[in-house]
């Protein structure tokens, strides 16, 4: 199962640009990152929007699937974050979806993507390695 | 809907001439002759850029002939995933009395892809980018009913004909995404803003007020910004400024681009 092997090297705490981009989102204190840039560390929450990782299909699963992340990041932030967490070469592509729908603009803010669809408090991203829902 | 035909082969037809150029520092021995096309608004660079790659080939290093090839506008690097219509509006269009950006002149690149443009291998990628915009549209408009009833056949329907630039293909399947209840609309309309050096701004808008009137651009432009719009502010669409009375219902039913959105630039 060298999928399993491969999900096992997965840790949050593993960053594959040396620094931490995305804030999870948990209540449990001895696993919460922090920013690690102190210029973000008092700022709140509120420009942050709560999203949902979800694979499909054979795509590798991460450990936590719930992140808060900036609302001025987009949908390329996203992408290129799981291609890299996921140790995959830059010619592989990613699918990301939202509510199982469609592919958003790489190129849409999170931000503009929770104004419009998000569900209850947040987003829902749904990803593969093939493509899904067109 | 019908009577507005016109209208809507009018927008269809808008076309931009473009001239494109070698870039300077990419021709190896002697300077190639600029290419012009007419170019349709309605369509995107890759399905129009084969003819200008042949061109342009055998004037660039022989490892670099086979590489995709992007474009900048003034030291702008355009996004392939934009309409033709929407980029020129963008970075060129000086309104409709201006034609000083006529023909419109483009640098064209073999070399050195930016990193802040997305790659596109072929033009399938264009196909699934466009088809997932129109059912992002859809999700606003009818909660994506419409286009999940879609077969393949239609979906296809719908990007042969902006990739064939067939009017009444695209429109014979696109005219059942443009259905709305009369007085009720769409629930929200597919609508981006763009400025120049901004990420685009997209919100939710119903076309009608709860007491049941017609919202105008007015109306969304106050809603996206938070405040009444300075009229010394050029605003396009389809490369047309639409009075700002304009019920927005409307707008979206006839100067949407094929990706069922309303692409405003706001400069």
């Amino acid at each position: 199962m060298s999928d399993l092997d491969k999900n096992s090297n997965f840790n949050p705490d593993d960053d594959p640009n040396g620094k931490i981009l995305f804030q999870e989102s948990t209540n449990d204190s001895d696993t919460k990152l922090t920013m690690p840039d102190s210029t973000n560390a008092s700022s709140s929450n509120s420009n942050k929007i709560e999203i949902f990782l979800k694979a499909v299909g054979n795509a590798p699963i991460l450990k936590r699937k719930k992140f808060l992340l900036d609302r001025s990041k987009n949908v390329k932030f996203i992408i290129e974050w799981l291609k890299k967490y996921m140790k995959l070469e830059t010619k592989d592509h990613i699918f990301l979806y939202v509510n199982q729908e469609f592919a958003p603009s790489p190129d849409a803010d999170i931000g503009t993507i929770y104004d419009c669809f998000k569900t209850g408090n947040s987003v829902i991203f749904y990803y593969c390695i093939t493509p899904a829902w067109g | 809907m019908a009577d507005d035909k016109e209208i809507l082969k009018e927008i269809w037809d808008g076309k931009i001439p473009i001239c494109f150029k070698l870039a300077e520092n990419e021709w190896r021995s002697s300077e190639p002759e600029e290419i012009y096309l007419m170019v349709s608004r309605q369509s995107y660079f890759p399905l129009v850029l084969e003819k200008v790659q042949r061109h342009f080939a055998e004037y660039v290093s022989q490892t670099k002939r086979h590489n995709e090839v992007w474009l900048d506008y003034n030291g702008t690097n355009l996004k392939w995933h934009y309409p033709i219509g929407l980029l020129y509006d963008l970075y060129a269009n000086q309104g409709p009395e201006n034609q000083s950006n006529i023909p419109w002149a483009l640098s064209v690149h073999f070399d050195e892809f930016p990193g802040d443009l997305l790659h596109c291998e072929s033009k399938e990628v264009v196909e699934s980018f466009f088809l997932s915009t129109i059912k992002e549209a859809d999700a606003l408009k009818h909660k994506g009913k419409i286009i999940n009833e879609m077969q393949r056949k239609d979906h296809l329907q719908l990007w042969n004909g902006v990739k064939s630039d067939k009017f009444e293909q695209f429109w014979s399947m696109n005219k059942k995404l443009m259905e709305a209840s009369e007085g009720e609309g769409f629930m929200s309309i597919p609508f981006r803003v763009y400025q120049l050096d901004k990420p685009f701004i997209q919100k939710l808008f119903q076309p009608f007020s709860e007491s049941g009137k017609k919202r105008t651009l007015k109306d969304l432009l106050e809603f996206t910004f938070g405040e009444t719009i300075s009229s010394s502010k050029l605003i396009l669409i389809q490369g047309i400024q639409p009075s700002m009375d304009t019920p927005i219902q409307w707008l979206s039913e006839h100067l949407s681009y094929p990706d069922n959105f309303l692409h405003i630039c706001v400069k």
